[in-house]
């Protein structure tokens, strides 16, 4: 990895007092990375986000957060870190702006920039004309959004939010992206964990993805998308395609299947061996005309369940 | 806590009942009986209670979490939550405490010794360590403030109930080795210190300890500060190990 690491997590295992066990899990979140940690709920995602805070001890592995170990050093590793958990939970009868009061003071924020800074997080968080409201009367997707603006209290560089979109409409759920775009924007490092495979597609740089309480695999979004076996070639022909081209195409090396939807040649290729020109080349020699030539990106979710198909079968 | 002044004002409407000529043998230290009343057993439950929510409290209701992860010190949180229930209880104590003395004065005419309200009120607190340590103890292990409740005020009632039994058999028996074993309950500091320090202090030696209300003995006050401190350092103690060294979850395991 090239960028700084802040979060490192190495072969990090949590062995729970019923015998729960979660982990091998590895995760390496670089400065500024938007991170997400996906996989279905029970895979330990919460678990893993919950040592990097330093709210539990690991049971073997290493978890480091700037340099530190989070669980001896609570109290400065969190100096760095805003964190909204999973279920948020705030007294009912604190109104948003006392929450926020509160926590500038946690943060030694106090008179006039205590006020600046709870301006600032309400205008951030479209709160503002609720800020006098107390949380007891507020929609999930409301308590959601206040609990990422206390975490962004003191404008810490490394935030840590726990299934930020649960249970939030989708109104509720673009406002959020467009909060979580914004501080990607101003360089934070972000870790957000989500088992829904598009939000996280959409808005992270790089993301692991955990099932059964390990990590499946770990790497860049681009890279993910980019060189999975499930990217597949899509040629548009001019004629119709037949079994002499499919049969000159499967010569390539590096093409895998070739199947014909009407005109469409789709064709599933070891990106590693990269055959995309030699397709080309080939399907002009023959005459059948190009029309149209694209590669054809699975989405994340396509990814995550075939690997974790093949994770458990091998 | 409604309950330790309904205990009050029962008390002393008890007390207006009573045959004229025995109050008058006590009328003008009427005061310290609202004090030493509730040291026998509610003045513990209650303390036992207010630790016992102290630590589980916060967990039950999830907010531990956001403590958790503000940039503090584990052992300020521990200390500032401690340290907050203990207000809590003195805040009840002196309540009870001037309730009894003006409902006296009121009841009774004015009350003599009256010098000596905070040496009663500092007995009260010190005497109530022990089981409010115990309670934050038990709170913190088990992580649910009812359950805690519960397994403390079973120690206490407990304690009591064996310190009670073992009273009257050694009174019946003349087994002195009794009383002595007696001692390492937690109930024998904390019931007999308060009435012990104000019956020293009124020059009331009624001198039959083992009874209600009448305390250790003079002569044991420093057995039961040992104790006291004892006690209430090694529930302290098992509350913060137990605190620090633990993940910060409902769940108890
Ligand atoms: N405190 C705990 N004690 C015992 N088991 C737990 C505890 N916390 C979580 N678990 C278990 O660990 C597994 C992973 O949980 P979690 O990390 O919350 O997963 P996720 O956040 O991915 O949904 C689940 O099976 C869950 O029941
Ligand atoms: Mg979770």
């Amino acid at each position: 990895m090239s960028k700084n690491p802040v979060v490192v997590v190495d072969s990090f295992t949590k062995v729970y007092g019923d015998g729960t066990r979660i982990g091998p899990i590895t995760l390496h979140v670089g400065e500024g990375e938007v991170y997400g940690l996906v996989g279905p709920n029970g895979s330990g995602k919460t678990t893993t986000l919950r040592a990097i805070l330093g709210l539990l001890k690991p049971s073997g592995g290493k978890v480091s957060v700037y340099g530190l170990n989070p669980y001896s050093h609570p109290e400065k590793v969190n100096q760095k870190i805003g964190y909204s958990p999973e279920i948020p939970n705030y007294p009912p009868f604190f109104t948003a702006e006392k929450l926020l009061r509160v926590t500038c003071n946690m943060k030694k924020i106090i008179g006039k920039d205590a006020d600046n800074e709870v301006r600032r997080i309400l205008d951030l968080t479209g709160l503002v004309n609720h800020a006098d409201r107390k949380i007891g009367n507020f929609s999930k997707g409301m308590v959601q959004r206040l609990s990422i603006g206390q975490a962004l209290v003191g404008d810490p560089p490394l935030l840590i939010l726990d299934e930020p979109m649960l249970g939030v409409d989708p109104v509720g759920r673009a406002h959020i992206r467009d909060v979580l775009l914004q501080l990607r924007k101003q360089g934070k490092t972000i870790i957000f964990s989500s088992h829904e495979l598009y939000e996280v597609q959409r808005l992270s740089d790089r993301v692991a993805m955990v099932y059964m309480g390990k990590t499946v695999f770990e790497d860049m979004v681009m890279n993910i998308l980019n060189n999975s076996p499930e990217t597949k070639v899509v040629a548009e022909l001019v004629s119709e395609p037949d079994g002499k081209l499919a049969k000159a195409l499967e010569e390539i090396s590096g093409v895998l299947e070739v199947a014909f939807e009407a005109n469409k040649v789709v064709i599933s290729v070891d990106s590693s061996l990269d055959p995309r020109e030699k397709i080309a080349e080939k399907i002009v020699n023959l005459g059948y005309g190009l029309r149209e030539f694209r590669i054809s990106q699975p989405s994340l979710e396509e990814v995550f369940i075939n690997r974790v198909k093949e994770s458990v079968s091998g | 806590m409604a309950i330790t002044f309904l205990l009050e004002l029962g008390l002393y409407l008890v007390l207006t009942r009573l045959p004229p000529q025995f109050i008058e043998t006590f009328s003008g230290a009427a005061w310290t009986l609202g004090i030493i009343a509730p040291s026998a057993g509610l003045l513990h439950v209650l303390a036992l209670t207010i630790g016992s929510s102290t630590s589980a409290e916060e967990y039950e209701l999830g907010t531990a979490d956001y403590w958790m992860t503000r940039p503090l010190k584990r052992s300020s949180y521990f200390l500032g939550k401690t340290v907050g229930g203990l207000v809590l209880l003195f805040l009840i104590v002196f309540t009870y405490s001037i309730l009894s003395l003006s409902v006296s004065w009121y009841v009774f005419g004015p009350q003599s010794k009256v010098e000596i309200f905070p040496i009663a009120l500092a007995a009260s607190i010190a005497s109530a360590a022990p089981f409010y340590a115990i309670g934050l103890a038990f709170g913190e292990l088990l992580r649910r403030s009812m359950m805690s409740t519960i397994v403390a005020g079973a120690v206490f009632f407990a304690s009591v109930l064996v310190e009670t039994y073992a009273n009257f058999v050694a009174l019946i028996a003349g087994d002195l080795t009794l009383r002595e074993v007696v001692r390492f309950l937690p109930s024998w500091a904390s019931t007999g210190l308060t009435p012990t320090i104000l019956t020293d202090a009124l020059g009331l030696s009624l001198n039959t300890p083992g009874a209600p209300f009448t305390g250790l003995g003079a002569e044991n006050l420093w057995l039961a500060a040992a104790s006291i401190f004892i006690y209430s350092t090694v529930f302290f103690l098992i509350a913060w190990l137990r605190f620090r060294h633990s993940d910060v979850t409902r769940r108890a395991l």
